[in-house]
C-alpha cells in the first residue's frame, strides 16, 4: 500500500503509474464522500470522474503546499457542489426543495441497502442539514479530518468548521431521537 | 424513551451500495477522457504552431502555402478548420500588435493631462474611470474606425 508521498513521487517520475496509483488509493473514499453529498450514484459517478480528470490535468501544477488528500478532497468538493448546483438550476429548485429531492433519491435508489434501516435514517437526518454543516460533518465524522484541513478544503477558519460540526452533530442527534 | 447515542450505534456505516466492477469502469472512463483531452491539446498545439509559422512566413514574405498537405497533415474538415484558425490568427496577430502599440504610445507621447494615467500603477479600469465622457466617446470612435480592425 502506497502512502501519499510515494504517490506524489511516482507522479513526478511516471505520471501514468502515479496517477493510476492515486486513483487506486483514493477512488473508494472519494466515492463515498461524494455519494454522501450527492446521494445519487449516477451523480456521484459523474462528479468523481470529473474530479479525477481535473486532478490529472493539473497534477503537474500540484506544488505540495497542502497534503495530496486535502487537495483531492478540495477538487472533489468543488465538483460535488458544482453538480448539486447544476441539478438545482436545471430543476429550478430552492434549497429546501433540493433537500427534499435528495431525500426522495435516498428513499428510491437502486443502490441503497434498505435492510439497514438505521443507516438510512441516519443519512436522512444528514440530508436535513444545511449544505455547509453537511459537508463539514462528512469530512470530520467520516473522513476524520482535522478542522484545519477542513478549513482549507472549504475555505474558512478552523474554529468556524468546529462550530458547524457541533451544530450538525446536535441536529442529527435531535432528529434521530425525535423520530 | 430512547436515550442511546445514535453515533454509537451507527458508527461510520452508510446504506449506500455501488454496482459491481464500478471502479474498473470508472478508471477506464477517466483514462479514455484523459487520452481524448491529450489528443485535442496536441492537435491544438500543432495548429497553433503551424499557424504561427504560416503567419511568420506571410509577414516575412516567404510565401507559406497553408494548403500544403506535406506540412499540414490534417484531414479535409480539419484542414478547413485549420485554414479558419490561420485566417483568424493572421488577422488577430497584427491587430493585437497595433492595439498594444496604441495602448502604450499615448502614455509616452501625449501630454499627461489627457490619456496618460497619473500613477504608473494605475490599471486600465482606473484609467478608463478617469476619462471624461467626451474623451471616452472620442476614444471609442477612434477604435471603431481603426482600419486594422477592418481587415
Amino acid at each position: 500500500m502506497k502512502n501519499e508521498n510515494d504517490i506524489v513521487e511516482l507522479c513526478k517520475t511516471d505520471i501514468r503509474k502515479g496517477f493510476q496509483s492515486l486513483m487506486d488509493h483514493y477512488q473508494a473514499p472519494l466515492y463515498h464522500y461524494l455519494r454522501r453529498l450527492l446521494v445519487s450514484h449516477e451523480d456521484t459517478q459523474d462528479a468523481l470522474q470529473e474530479t479525477f480528470i481535473r486532478v490529472f490535468k493539473s497534477l503537474d501544477s500540484f506544488r505540495g503546499d497542502s497534503a495530496l488528500s486535502t487537495w483531492l478532497y478540495r477538487v472533489a468538493t468543488n465538483e460535488g457542489l458544482r453538480v448539486l448546483e447544476e441539478r438545482k438550476r436545471q430543476a429550478c429548485l430552492s434549497d429546501e426543495e433540493q433537500q427534499e429531492a435528495l431525500f426522495t433519491q435516498l428513499m428510491a435508489s437502486e443502490y441503497v441497502d434498505y435492510d439497514d434501516g438505521v443507516a438510512v435514517q441516519f443519512q436522512a437526518a444528514l440530508l436535513k442539514l444545511p449544505q455547509m454543516q453537511r459537508t463539514v460533518f462528512n469530512l470530520r465524522y467520516y473522513e476524520e479530518m482535522p478542522y484545519e484541513e477542513i478549513a482549507i478544503i472549504l475555505g474558512g477558519k478552523a474554529d468556524t468548521m468546529k462550530v458547524h460540526y457541533h451544530l450538525a452533530k446536535q441536529k442529527i442527534k435531535d432528529h434521530i431521537l425525535n423520530q | 424513551m430512547k436515550t442511546t447515542d445514535p453515533f454509537d450505534s451507527i458508527g461510520k456505516r452508510t446504506p449506500y451500495t455501488l454496482p459491481e466492477n464500478f471502479f474498473e469502469q470508472l478508471q477506464q472512463n477517466v483514462w479514455n477522457e484523459v487520452a481524448k483531452s491529450a489528443a485535442t491539446t496536441k492537435a491544438t498545439e500543432t495548429v497553433a504552431q503551424t499557424a504561427a509559422e504560416a503567419t511568420t512566413g506571410t509577414v516575412m514574405g516567404t510565401a507559406t502555402n497553408a494548403n500544403d498537405e506535406k506540412t499540414i497533415p490534417f484531414s479535409a474538415p480539419a484542414k478547413q478548420r485549420h485554414n479558419k484558425v490561420l485566417r483568424w490568427i493572421s488577422i488577430a496577430l497584427p491587430a493585437a500588435a497595433v492595439m498594444a502599440g496604441l495602448a502604450i504610445l499615448p502614455l509616452h507621447n501625449t501630454p499627461k493631462s489627457q490619456y496618460a494615467p497619473t500613477s504608473q500603477n494605475l490599471n486600465t479600469t482606473e484609467w478608463i474611470e478617469q476619462l471624461s465622457d467626451e474623451e471616452l466617446e472620442s476614444y471609442c470612435l477612434f477604435m471603431d474606425n481603426d482600419i486594422f480592425m477592418e481587415q
